[in-house]
Parts: C-alpha cells; sequence; structure tokens
C-alpha cells in the first residue's frame, strides 16, 4: 500500500495526464496502439472512449479490454463493453474497475447514442462511479459525458468530440479532489480502406493538452499494423489487430521513456442482428 | 535476328500490358495534364551546355538568363527548393556549415547527361533523392518483367509512380536502347570531350574587422597574419559516369598568401582523380575522396540529410566512393580507393593518411621521467589565421584504412565495413565528467553490419557498428508507402555513451553517434491534389552528461508544415517547429546544477509567387520564440526578387529583410542566395537590416560573370561580430566576385 501511494503520488506528479483517474483512460487496444486516441474511433469501445461512435454500429458486440500500466500490478485496468443496435437508437453498456482490493475505481455506464443518416451520430452515458478504499471507506458519485461524430467527407474524414464530466463534479469538496473534466477532440482520414491517420488533442480542465496521433495499416484482410505517440508528455505506441470471423483480437503496447511498458489486449465479438 | 523478334514480343506484350494498366490507372489522366514539352525532353546535345548552366543557376541562382528551356522544367526549380529547405533545417539543427558542392554536382552531371531508365540500377535511381525506394525498385521490377523501357511515357504506369515523382525526375531520365551509354569510341574522347570548368572567387568583408588592426605599441593581442581577402579556384575535368579530375585551392580571410607562414601560396589545396565504370572497376579514387558506407555510423564523409520537413528522407543511401571537390578542411579522405562491381557483390576498399589540425601538448610522465606528446583535440575550423591556428595545422597524421563488401539485389542490400584508424598522436584522456566516455588513444577500429530490405511497400533499413571496446551504435528503421496519400516513416536509434568514430554522420541529435537514444517517427500526407502536410515527432534522451548539461537529459522535437500550390506559380507553405531539450539552469548559482528545459519554436510562412516569365517574387515572416526560463521572440521578415528574362544575359536576385531578435537564443536562420556554388544561410539576430544583391552575366558561351554584394546593419549594437571579427561599427559590407571559365 505505502509503495502503492508513492509511486501513485509520483506519478501523478510526473505525468498528471497519463494518470488522471482511470476512467479517462483510452479502453480497447486498438485506441492504445493509436496513440490513446479516442474521441473519432468507431467500435464498441466507444462505449466508454466517445459515445457517438457506437452510434455507427450495426452489429451486437461486445467486448472486453485489460491494460497494465507501467508493469505495475496496482495499475490495472479492465473494462467489458456491450452494444446493442435497436430501431431508436443504439444502446451500450460499459462496465471498468482498476485497482486493487485496497484502492479501487469502478464505473457502471448507461450510453445511449444515434446517428442522423451516415453522417452524424450523437452519445451520451450516465455513469455511476464508485472508489473505495479499504479501511477508509467508500464514495459514490454520479456524473454524465457526451459526444458527437460527423463525417467531414464521407468514408474518409471522421471528426470527433467528447467530454467528459462538463458539470465539474468533485469528489470531496472538503479536499478538492476533482473527477476530472476532460475533452477531446480528433479527426480520422482514412484515404483508404486500408489506411487510417488519426490525430487528437485533448485537455483536462487542470493540465497542459496532450497531443496524439496514430496510424492504422490493414496489411491483409486478417491483419492490422497499428503505431502512435502522445506528446506532452511523450509516449511511443504500438499494437497490432487480428481480425477473424466475429471476434477481433487487439493487442497494443505503450512506451513511457521514464517509466516504462504498458500492454493492452482486448478481445471483440461482433455477430449481426437477427432478421 | 532472334533476338530482335524477342525484343518486339516482349514490347508488344508489355505496351497491352501497360495499356491495361494505363486505363485502369487514374494518374495516367493526371499525367495528361503536364505540359508537354516537359515530358518529350529537348534533344540534348545540341545546346548541352546552355542547359547545363540553366540548372545550375537554378540551384544557387534561380531564374537567371538562357531560360529558353525553363519555362518547360518547373521541376528543376521545386528541387532547388526542397534542397534550400534541407539546408535551411539542418543548419539550424547544427549550427554549422557544411558541403553540398558534390551533392549539387552530381545532380548537374545527371542533367547533362541524363540516366538511361533502361540502364539505372535501383542505386542509380535512389541516389539523388528523386524518387522514393519503392518507386526505385518498382522501375527495375517493371524493366525485369516487361523489358526495356519504349518511352518516357511508360513510367505512369509502373506501381508507385505519381505525377509529383515523374515530374521530378524527368529532367535527369531518357529512354534509349543503346547497350552502353557509358561507351566511349576512343580515349581522345574520354580526355578531351568532357567538361573544363575553372572557377575564380574572391571576396572580402570591406569594413575593418578588428584582427587587421594592427597592434599600438605596447598593446598586446593576437592578429590575423594575413589580408581579408578570401580566394577560391577550383578546376574541374568531367566526363559523366567515367572520368573528373581537378583540384580545388582556397584562402580564407586572415591567412596569408604565397607569404611567411603559407610558403605554398593557398592554405588549402584538394585535388582528385576519379574513374568510374572501367570494366570490374565501378570505381577507382586517387587524392581526396569521400565514402559513404551504410547508414554512416561508421563512415559517412560529406554531406549527410538528417531531420528535415522531408519527413520520410530518413534514409541514407549513396555511392560506397565520390570525388571530393570541396574547401571543407577536414572532413574527406585523402590517399586511394576502389570499388570492384563482380555480380551482385560489390566490394570496396580504402586507404587514406591526411594531417589533421590539432592542438598537441607535451606532458610530463612522472613515473618514466619523461615528456609525452598528446593531441587535446582535434579541430574542424580549418581555419589558419592566428599564431595558435598555424601551430595546430596539420598537426596530427591520421590513418584510416577500410572496407566494405556489399551483396545486393536491387533495393534490397546487406553490407560489412570494417575500418581502423591511427593517429601518431593519442587523442588526450578527458578529463570532465560529461566527456569522459569520449574516445581518447591513438587507435580506433570500428566494424558492423548494414541492410536494406524492400518487403512490398515496406522499405526497412539499418546498421549496427562496433568499436574496439565493444561499444555499440544502432539504427533501425523504416519507410513505407500505405498509400498513394501517406507515406511513413519510423526510425529507432541507440547509441551508447562510449561509441565513436572519426567520420560517423548518423541520423539524430548529435554530431557524432554516441550517448543518444530516440525514436522518431513521420508522415507524409498528400489529402488534396495541391495539398501537402509532412510532420515528425523525435524523442531522444542522453543517458550521460553533455557539454553544459551535467545530469542525463532528454529533449523532443515536432515539426509541421503544410505545403499548398494552388497553381504552378503559387508556392505557399506554413512550418511550425517545437524542440525542447534540457540545459543547466541559467542563472543558477548554487553549487549544483539543476536543469531547466529550453524550448524553441519557430513559425514560418512562406510565398513564392513568380509574377511573370521573367520575374518571380518572394516572401518569408518567420517568428520565434525561446524560451529557457525566460522568454524571449525574435522574428525575420524578408521579400525576394529576382529578375531573370529570356534570352538575355544579365540576371537579378536581391532580398530585403528585416530582423528583430531579442538576443543570439532567437536568431533565424535564412537562406540567402549567393555566386555558383557558394551558400549561405546565416542566423540573424539583434535588431536590424539585411540586403543583398546578386548580378549573374553570361559575357560569352564560355565566360559567366558572377557578383555579389551584401549588406548587414544592426540598429541596436555599436559593433558586429566578435572577438577578432569584429568590426567597430554596426554595418557590415560583403562583395564577392566569380568567374567561371567553361570550355
Amino acid at each position: 500500500m505505502k509503495y502503492f501511494i508513492i509511486l501513485f503520488t509520483a506519478f501523478s506528479f510526473l505525468c498528471p495526464s497519463i494518470l488522471a483517474g482511470s476512467f479517462d483512460d483510452a479502453v480497447g487496444a486498438r485506441s492504445s496502439a493509436l496513440g490513446n486516441h479516442t474521441s473519432a474511433i468507431s467500435d464498441v469501445f466507444s462505449v466508454s472512449n466517445n459515445q457517438a461512435g457506437i452510434g455507427f454500429l450495426k452489429k451486437y458486440t461486445f467486448g472486453i479490454s485489460a491494460k497494465n500500466k507501467f508493469l505495475v500490478k496496482e495499475l490495472s485496468l479492465m473494462d467489458a463493453a456491450a452494444v446493442l443496435p435497436t430501431k431508436t437508437g443504439v444502446f451500450g453498456l460499459g462496465v471498468h474497475y482498476s485497482g486493487t482490493s485496497l484502492f479501487s475505481e469502478s464505473k457502471i455506464g448507461i450510453a445511449f447514442a444515434k446517428s442522423f443518416g451516415d453522417r452524424f451520430s450523437f452519445g451520451l452515458q450516465f455513469d455511476y462511479l464508485n472508489f473505495r478504499i479499504s479501511e477508509y471507506g467508500s464514495k459514490n458519485l454520479f456524473t454524465f459525458e457526451a459526444g458527437v461524430q460527423y463525417f467531414l467527407v464521407p468514408e474518409k474524414l471522421l471528426a470527433g468530440a467528447h467530454i467528459n464530466n462538463p458539470l465539474r463534479l468533485t469528489l470531496d469538496e472538503e479536499t478538492d479532489e476533482k473527477l476530472p473534466t476532460v475533452m477531446r477532440f480528433g479527426l480520422n482520414y482514412s484515404p483508404s480502406k486500408k489506411v487510417s491517420v488519426l490525430a487528437e488533442v485533448e485537455k483536462d480542465l487542470d493540465y497542459a493538452p496532450v497531443f496524439k496521433a496514430g496510424v492504422e495499416y490493414r496489411v491483409v484482410e486478417k491483419l492490422a499494423l497499428r503505431g502512435g505517440f502522445n506528446a506532452n508528455p511523450f509516449q511511443a505506441a504500438f499494437g497490432i489487430g487480428l481480425y477473424l470471423k466475429n471476434l477481433t483480437i487487439d493487442a497494443a503496447s505503450l512506451f513511457h521513456p521514464q517509466l516504462g511498458v504498458s500492454p493492452h489486449l482486448s478481445l471483440t465479438y461482433a455477430f449481426a442482428r437477427k432478421q | 535476328m532472334r533476338l530482335r523478334e524477342n525484343n518486339k514480343a516482349t514490347s508488344e506484350a508489355s505496351l497491352r500490358l501497360r495499356r491495361k494498366a494505363q486505363r485502369g490507372n487514374p494518374k495516367f489522366k493526371d499525367l495528361l495534364l503536364l505540359d508537354l514539352p516537359l515530358c518529350i525532353l529537348p534533344k540534348r546535345g545540341n545546346d548541352l551546355r546552355s542547359l547545363l548552366l540553366y540548372l545550375l543557376f537554378l540551384f544557387i541562382l534561380p531564374y537567371i538568363s538562357l531560360a529558353q528551356e525553363r519555362k518547360q522544367k518547373p521541376s528543376i526549380e521545386e528541387i532547388r527548393d526542397d534542397i534550400t529547405q534541407i539546408l535551411e533545417t539542418v543548419s539550424e539543427e547544427t549550427d554549422a556549415a557544411f558541403n553540398l558542392d558534390a551533392f549539387l554536382e552530381q545532380l548537374v552531371d545527371l542533367y547533362q547527361k541524363p540516366m538511361n531508365l533502361n540502364r539505372a540500377s535501383y542505386e542509380d535511381l535512389t541516389n539523388l533523392r528523386l524518387l522514393s525506394p519503392e518507386q526505385a525498385d518498382a522501375v527495375v521490377r517493371h524493366r525485369e518483367q516487361f523489358g526495356n523501357f519504349i518511352s518516357i511515357y511508360e513510367l505512369q504506369a509502373v506501381e508507385y509512380m505519381d505525377v509529383d515523382a515523374i515530374t521530378r525526375m524527368l529532367p535527369f531520365v531518357t529512354v534509349r536502347s543503346d547497350i552502353d551509354d557509358y561507351q566511349i569510341q576512343s580515349i581522345k574522347q574520354l580526355l578531351f570531350e568532357g567538361d573544363f570548368e575553372l572557377y575564380l572567387r574572391y571576396s572580402q568583408i570591406l569594413e575593418e574587422q578588428d584582427g587587421y588592426v594592427p597592434l599600438d605599441s605596447g598593446e598586446t593581442g593576437t592578429r590575423y597574419a594575413g589580408n581579408p581577402s578570401r580566394f577560391y579556384t577550383r578546376f574541374r575535368y568531367n566526363f559523366p559516369n567515367k572520368l573528373s579530375y581537378g583540384f580545388t585551392a582556397e584562402k580564407d580571410a586572415g591567412e596569408e598568401f604565397f607569404h611567411d607562414t603559407q610558403p605554398r601560396g593557398y592554405d588549402f589545396y584538394s585535388g582528385h582523380l576519379f574513374v568510374r565504370n572501367a570494366s570490374i572497376f565501378k570505381s577507382i579514387a586517387v587524392g581526396d575522396f569521400e565514402a559513404k558506407f551504410g547508414q554512416g555510423l561508421i563512415m559517412w564523409s560529406g554531406f549527410g540529410f538528417g531531420k528535415s520537413p522531408f519527413v520520410t528522407n530518413i534514409k541514407k543511401s549513396s555511392e560506397a566512393l565520390k570525388p571530393y571537390t570541396s574547401v571543407d578542411e577536414n572532413n574527406f579522405l585523402r590517399g586511394i580507393g576502389t570499388t570492384i562491381e563482380a555480380g551482385n557483390f560489390e566490394i570496396t576498399g580504402f586507404f587514406s593518411q591526411d594531417r589533421k589540425d590539432a592542438n598537441i601538448e607535451l606532458l610530463v610522465d612522472t613515473l618514466e621521467d619523461d615528456f609525452i606528446s598528446q593531441a587535446t583535440s582535434l579541430q574542424e575550423s580549418g581555419l589558419h589565421r592566428t599564431e595558435s591556428e598555424l601551430e595546430d595545422k596539420d598537426a596530427a597524421k591520421q590513418l584510416i584504412t577500410g572496407g566494405h563488401i556489399k551483396f545486393q539485389k536491387r533495393a534490397s542490400h546487406l553490407a560489412l565495413t570494417a575500418t581502423h584508424t591511427r593517429l601518431d598522436f593519442p587523442l588526450g584522456a578527458n578529463t570532465s565528467p560529461y566527456n569522459q566516455f569520449q574516445f581518447s588513444g591513438d587507435r580506433l577500429t570500428n566494424f558492423g553490419m548494414d541492410y536494406a530490405l524492400l518487403i512490398k511497400n515496406f522499405y526497412f533499413f539499418g546498421e549496427v557498428a562496433l568499436r574496439n571496446n565493444w561499444s555499440v551504435a544502432m539504427l533501425y528503421g523504416f519507410i513505407a508507402s500505405l498509400d498513394p496519400k501517406v507515406d511513413i516513416s519510423v526510425a529507432y536509434r541507440y547509441y551508447q555513451k562510449d561509441y565513436f568514430s572519426f567520420f560517423a554522420n548518423p541520423f539524430g541529435e548529435s554530431r557524432n553517434p554516441f550517448n543518444e537514444q530516440g525514436i522518431y517517427a513521420g508522415i507524409s500526407l498528400k489529402p488534396f491534389k495541391k495539398i501537402q502536410l509532412d510532420t515528425y515527432i523525435d524523442y531522444f534522451k542522453f543517458p550521460w552528461l553533455r557539454y553544459q548539461v551535467d545530469a542525463p537529459s532528454n529533449g523532443i522535437d515536432f515539426l509541421a508544415q503544410l505545403t499548398w500550390k494552388p497553381t504552378k506559380k503559387i508556392e505557399l507553405y506554413g512550418r511550425y517547429k517545437n524542440e525542447t531539450k534540457q540545459e543547466n539552469e541559467p542563472g543558477n548559482t548554487s553549487k549544483l546544477d539543476v536543469l531547466a528545459d529550453v524550448n524553441k519554436q519557430n513559425i514560418r510562412f512562406n510565398a513564392r509567387y513568380k509574377v511573370s516569365e521573367s520575374i518571380t517574387l518572394e516572401n518569408r515572416f518567420e517568428y520565434v520564440i525561446f524560451n529557457d526560463g525566460e522568454k524571449e521572440n525574435g522574428y525575420l521578415i524578408f521579400q525576394d526578387i529576382t529578375y531573370s528574362a529570356l534570352g538575355f544575359p544579365l540576371s537579378v536576385s536581391a532580398r530585403f529583410a528585416l530582423f528583430d531578435t531579442k538576443s543570439y537564443d532567437s536568431r533565424v536562420y535564412a537562406y540567402e542566395d549567393d555566386v555558383l556554388y557558394s551558400y549561405s544561410i546565416p542566423g540573424f539576430y539583434n535588431k536590424g537590416t539585411r540586403f543583398y544583391l546578386v548580378l549573374s552575366y553570361k559575357a560569352t558561351r564560355n565566360i559567366d560573370l558572377w557578383l555579389r554584394f551584401a549588406q548587414a546593419y544592426v540598429s541596436n549594437q555599436v559593433t558586429i561580430g566578435s572577438g577578432l571579427d569584429e568590426i567597430d561599427g554596426n554595418v557590415r559590407n560583403e562583395i564577392r566576385g566569380q568567374v567561371r571559365f567553361k570550355f
């Protein structure tokens, strides 16, 4: 525990925007591999990343994601997501857990997204957050997040924006412990079906902006190679994606020059809606 | 007869294939938009010399007369622009002058005697950076698959080729069916039908600098031995791809001339004899030459590309040996060398013995009660004006033997390199903490391996080099064309703190590959036809101390450039560069140094507009923000005008610039036009103006004249320059004249 607190403090001090609460981490190894890009991607983990992204999904999709930061046991993040497209819109469910029995953060989010035509989608999520420190107690909190995605050029250029905790809710008024308010804006340019180039800027209310860029290349139908980085602080990323029939396996690694490696693995299972 | 039929069959088949490719190839449509005259190059030979001149002018003095051809060749201007941009970036990075003559000369040679696409090897095609590795490989593959090219039009059917690349390479390539372009009929032709060129150049700063003011009686100090004039003479005979010989001589300002300390006249002489393509000998070098192997971790004398706005241009590639014709007094080899080509193997060996400038000191060996001489440092300035500079001149002898064996197939190769260096004085042990791992002693052995491997559209390359203390320097990378609109490049470098090689020229931040690790990624996007976005990011760390950095440090370098060419006559670009490094905190008075971030941001806007056939305008605004705890900024704004009329022998190029920077830290660099083969990229600081005028006059078919006048004025200082170069006044005028005889 002591070790953890020291580490936590050190990390928070060294690279605040990397560890500004586990809720803001990119979910899904694809996002991680693209330099933590979350705003202009549309996959099952958009449930947690940018809810507007699920608005474009047409299949029932489930996904799980596991990430470990800097190979520190206490900094493990686990997520599960489900997407249920219906006639009225797309519903999503996201569950998050990070930490250990000594300290943990968890979240349940219910999302709804609706696309208007093929070009625009809007998404909203209500979150129920829980913070628990062993022997100190726990705290619960409601908040919400929202996002949009729209194609500036159909099928070629997707723009996305997302805001987390717009009402600037705090965890503890007394100690002024904040729940981060983060906004992201990103572009996803795909000149062809094989290539995507992504860029994103992220601004946490209390920290300097983070710039991100990534490239995804579908070498063959079943394999995608990805690479990206964060600037400010610098972190390099790369990963692969295996596209099997209904199953997608994504793996990624992030490298921080001082803190080291963060591996990330996720699985996605999708099947078509019964007609 | 059968051969001919065969050829015919292949060409018919290939034509069919090509037609098919063209139909399905959207690029073909674009190509038709090119000016036709650009595609059908004028018959060379008729007016070879004027074409050559035309190119020469375009590089350093653009838009100068002889414009009969220029209308058809915007591409060369583009290349000139590229080079300018690379130069500017490099000098910003290294803050040092370097030599580009050889590179320019090669292009000129090639322009004069264009490469035959039916004979060109992969190496030939990539050497001048006109084509990317995939493109060059595709050209060779296309030829292997479909037979010889029938016309230059065929390029559009080659995989990975785009209009830009074709436009760029057109002036330098041709399609002929000759068995051997390099075939010469007689020795007489080889010896006399090439080009003889003689350059004479003179330049001088008109104001008196401190180093030339005689000492008053009783006053002590250093003064320059010679006068402030600078002379340069160069002679070269060149028969492209076969034979080149010549010499270069230079006297720098402040050096003596045929007097006392310089009895031989010029301070620096360089000569070369270089034979190419003589039976199995790909090249034979005698005298001064350059050797360039692998990625430059062991051997890369002369100019090498590094980080630049050409973000995917990160792989080094060069012929192993090249003639040396420049005036950098240290960065070349002097001796003999040869490259033998046998099948897929290429074997290079060389031997060089040269005296380098060094500071030699005598040490008392207390154990042996004896004196030991050792060199404290090798000097690189090449200036021999004062007593101490003259004392250091040629003080240490450097012997280098080396070899390179390369097995290559088109774009891919595997090669081994080894070099051994000896000095006649040991380089002294380094005593400061920051340099204690740097090379000392009198013997150095380096060996290593380098490779390049093209798999589909991914081009991997790398080099691993070792020194005899088993320290390692490594560089791995790849470039890939993911889509016609997306190119990426990635490189990782790992240079240990005690690695060293005398002639290394690595990719990265440092001039020598030690004490650095870094990862670089670049991407070039062409989302629309007229718009290009280039960006790179480079993160690096220095695991050991550096000069004035008393702790391990790191940094990050980012660049983004957006280029827009709305029409053929207009080119606009905006550039943002942001570099952060760590240095000892300035103004820290405590005993312990701590590091502080030093950030420099450059914002540039550049516009080039061709008003008419004879007049081109260029504007630039550049803003620099420097922050090492205290923020300061600087800016530069300039207006260029270039006039060169059709068929009129006189051309003019002029600039007026204003600059205002708080100090040297926020200085701004800008490339300047100069007399042919001379170049300058000064950094401007303080507050003032800059003006220059370059006149170029083609007196006769064989004689060209250049005249340049440049003035720097600072309004907030009473002196210009520092040390012995200081001028008591706020104006510095410089004149330069050059004449070239060509026959």
